[in-house]
């Protein structure tokens, strides 16, 4: 597609093959392993850091690593360019601005796409932007035979500059036949929604409504929400608050002037999403996020950074557990529905005799910025007191073992999602279960190397971390196909990327490979906060029904195998502590 | 190479070889990581690496086992730890150490390996061919 011939030379009709050096006939069906002429074009040469994907590659594709090569310019997918490119070859007389591929840098707004360090034919899948001085390629098919095999949605995502709009491109060629559907079909969803984000902020609206959109996974990026988290509404002042109206401590300041906070509603109901990325809820102004009618399997637990979070809404997902993370942030919510899910429950008789005296909780554990209104006393007329959402611990299930290739060494297993069976037993507390040792041929004292008894994280997990760290996971979807070992660690580094981070149960450090999964139950309802310690008439005990009916199982995970549950402090009936950590307490 | 047979099944350190000739010397029990290492140098079994406690890696570059030497003495030094420190494996190496720990079955759990399965050169095997077929 690439030449270094003129743009826009007289002969469009066939693509111009790229100058490959080893390989002059060099026709890449299926666009792998291209070389890229990259000292073709002779703009200013700023030079790339990029690193190769081996150390000892004798791809003679990727010579290109030890040669000093260009950064791309160009910044969005690389079908929007093939388009582009296309379309200039087809109508060169057409002055059409918006389609020139180098937009004004002030218009490109995403920071996140520089990424730097990507492999070369993951380039050739993940989209990376391309050189700016592009000459026109006339087939529009050839960006379009091959297919990208991605196992998870380009970090790149789009670099949207305002000027313009995918739907107009996409809407103007309708030559692509629909058999490439796969690629364009989720470029173009990807491109609605950050269309409909990008018009929103731009007409500075909060309620960003993806509702009906038949969004799915492919959809949704990990950058999608990256110009949400970026914005910041501009206060609006106002004097003299309404006399009547009690002073909201979130909106009003001291002073009686009403800031107009950027308060963010998402709503995203109506779509076929099984996951969001972790990313999502580093929108910090977000408040309302309605996931209703989802295909939701997960939710990270990056969800715990919304700090600003008041109603969330995931009824009707396939949902089976639920962050933990959310469950000690209960109390800052003001509405959860959670009805319509499939979630783990606990085998009833395994919890008998499970009936707690729920007494009131002290009201200096309420989060910090609830602390105003409990003093208004706004929601009862006798005596301080306030109802949050709290949780209680009513126990876990067996631990499941894996090693870092994802092989289960327990009797134990996690019921994957979609299955048939979601009651789990209750463990009494001093019932342990170790992992077992896959064959007995090996006894434990010999091996003396059994990584299970040991904290050190294994060496899979470390490249796993590094490769989630950089950024690059994504990018070796390919190689997430791969049997076993390899594969199974970069889709892991992938989803770790994906949800944005994830800690250890146990020992609270970041973690890519979980090594042991238990399920653990709570119980939630609205718990009185109070001023006043009466436990005579305000203890509450719920029937074994009620408890059924709101419990709330988490999946949590351990980064080693000496990572499990038993020294937890949490009892049958403890109430599950509120973290305070970036509640924005004041 | 040494030849007292005797003493090499008994002797404190390992040599572990790369490809390009790198030697890297290991505390044996630091070598225990790896169940395939372990079963080389284990004397029951009579391995020529048992018999002069050096273990050739024709699939491993001295740029990756070095990592992996790293490792097993990071492995070594904090097994028995509560607080364990991150190692740093650099982003372009990571793939490969991926590898070299798959061929060393690094985390299996018990299980018995020989290193017959040279997975390592298949992946590579496979991978060069898909290229020939894309370029050509």
């Amino acid at each position: 597609m690439e030449s270094n011939q003129d743009p826009f030379a007289d002969e469009p009709t066939l693509p111009q093959l790229p100058a490959l050096s080893q390989d002059p006939s060099g026709n890449d069906a299926n666009g792998r392993k291209r070389a890229y002429p990259f000292k073709a074009a002779g703009t200013e040469a700023a030079l790339s850091s990029d690193i190769g994907v081996f150390s000892s590659d004798d791809d003679p594709a990727l010579d290109n690593y030890a040669q000093a090569r260009q950064k791309r310019r160009y910044r969005g997918t690389w079908y929007d360019h093939n388009r582009m490119t296309s379309e200039l070859g087809q109508n060169e007389d057409d002055s059409n601005e918006e389609l020139v591929p180098e937009t004004p840098k002030a218009k490109v707004r995403n920071a996140g796409s520089q990424e730097a360090g990507l492999s070369g034919f993951a380039k050739m899948h993940g989209g990376a932007g391309h050189p700016p001085p592009t000459p026109p390629s006339s087939n529009p098919l050839q960006g379009h035979t091959f297919t990208p095999k991605r196992a998870f949605p380009s970090s790149q995502g789009f670099s949207s500059s305002q000027g313009f709009s995918p739907r107009q491109r996409f809407s103007s060629s309708q030559g692509v036949p629909s058999s490439q559907g796969y690629s364009t079909e989720s470029a173009r969803k990807q491109a609605a929604v950050r269309q409909e984000i990008e018009s929103r902020i731009d007409r500075g609206e909060s309620v960003i409504d993806l509702t009906n959109l038949g969004l799915d996974d492919e959809s949704i990026s990990v950058d999608t929400f990256r110009p949400l988290t970026e914005l910041r509404l501009v206060p609006r002042v106002q004097l003299h608050t309404p006399a009547g109206h009690s002073r909201d401590p979130l909106t009003t300041s001291k002073d009686g002037y009403l800031h107009k906070e950027s308060k963010i509603v998402l709503i995203m109901a109506n779509n076929r999403l099984t996951r969001v990325p972790g990313t999502l809820f580093s929108i910090e102004n977000l408040v309302d996020l309605s996931l209703r009618h989802n295909q939701l399997t997960e939710l990270p637990p990056a969800i715990a950074k919304c700090r600003n979070l008041r109603s969330l809404n995931l009824s009707f997902n396939r949902l089976r557990h639920f962050p933990f993370e959310l469950v000690e942030r209960l109390p800052m919510l003001d509405t959860l529905n959670l009805v319509g899910n499939d979630f783990y429950e606990p085998e009833p008789s395994s919890m008998e005799g499970w009936l707690p005296n729920l007494y009131p909780i002290p009201f200096w554990e309420l989060p910090g910025f609830l602390i105003n209104s409990f003093f208004k006393g706004v929601e009862q007329e006798d005596g301080l007191s306030m109802h949050r959402l709290v949780a209680w611990y009513i126990g876990r299930g067996a631990v499941q073992y894996t090693d870092t290739a994802g092989r289960v060494y327990s009797s134990f297993r996690v019921p994957p999602a979609g299955g048939e069976r979601n009651q789990i037993r209750i463990q009494s507390s001093d019932e342990q279960t170790g992992p077992l040792a896959r064959q007995q041929g090996e006894s434990q004292s010999r091996t003396g190397s059994n990584q299970g008894s040991s904290r050190v994280p294994s060496l899979v997990e470390l490249c796993a971390r590094s490769l989630a760290q950089s950024g690059q996971a994504e990018d070796f979807g390919d190689l997430a196909t791969e049997p076993d070992l390899l594969g199974a660690a970069i889709t892991a580094a992938a989803q770790s990327r994906y949800r944005d981070g994830q800690r250890c149960a146990v020992c609270q450090k970041s973690y890519v490979i979980p090594r042991t999964q238990w399920i653990e139950f709570f119980y939630h309802r609205r718990g009185e906060f109070s001023g006043s310690w009466r436990p005579d008439d305000s203890t509450v005990t719920p029937s074994r029904d009620e408890i059924l009916q709101n419990v709330i199982p988490c999946l949590r995970s351990g980064c080693s195998w000496k990572c499990v549950p038993y020294e937890t402090a949490l009892l049958s009936g403890d109430r599950v502590p509120i973290n305070r950590l970036g509640l924005g307490d004041n | 190479m040494s030849a007292q047979n005797g003493t090499a099944s008994t002797r404190k350190y390992v040599t572990l070889v790369s490809k390009e000739g790198f030697e890297f010397v290991v505390l044996r029990e630091a070598t225990l990581v790896s169940p395939a290492i372990r079963s080389m140098l284990d004397p029951e079994r009579n391995f020529l690496e048992a018999q002069t406690g050096r273990c050739i890696f024709q699939d491993i570059s001295g740029s990756v086992l070095e990592y992996v030497v790293q490792y097993m003495h990071y492995w070594y030094q904090y097994k028995d730890k509560e607080d364990v420190p991150d190692m740093d494996i650099p982003v372009d190496l990571c793939l490969e150490v991926l590898m070299a720990a798959d061929f060393l079955r690094m985390d299996r759990n018990g299980v018995l390996v020989l290193l017959l399965g040279a997975r390592l050169s298949v992946w590579r095997f496979v991978r060069d061919q898909e290229h020939h077929f894309t370029t050509a």
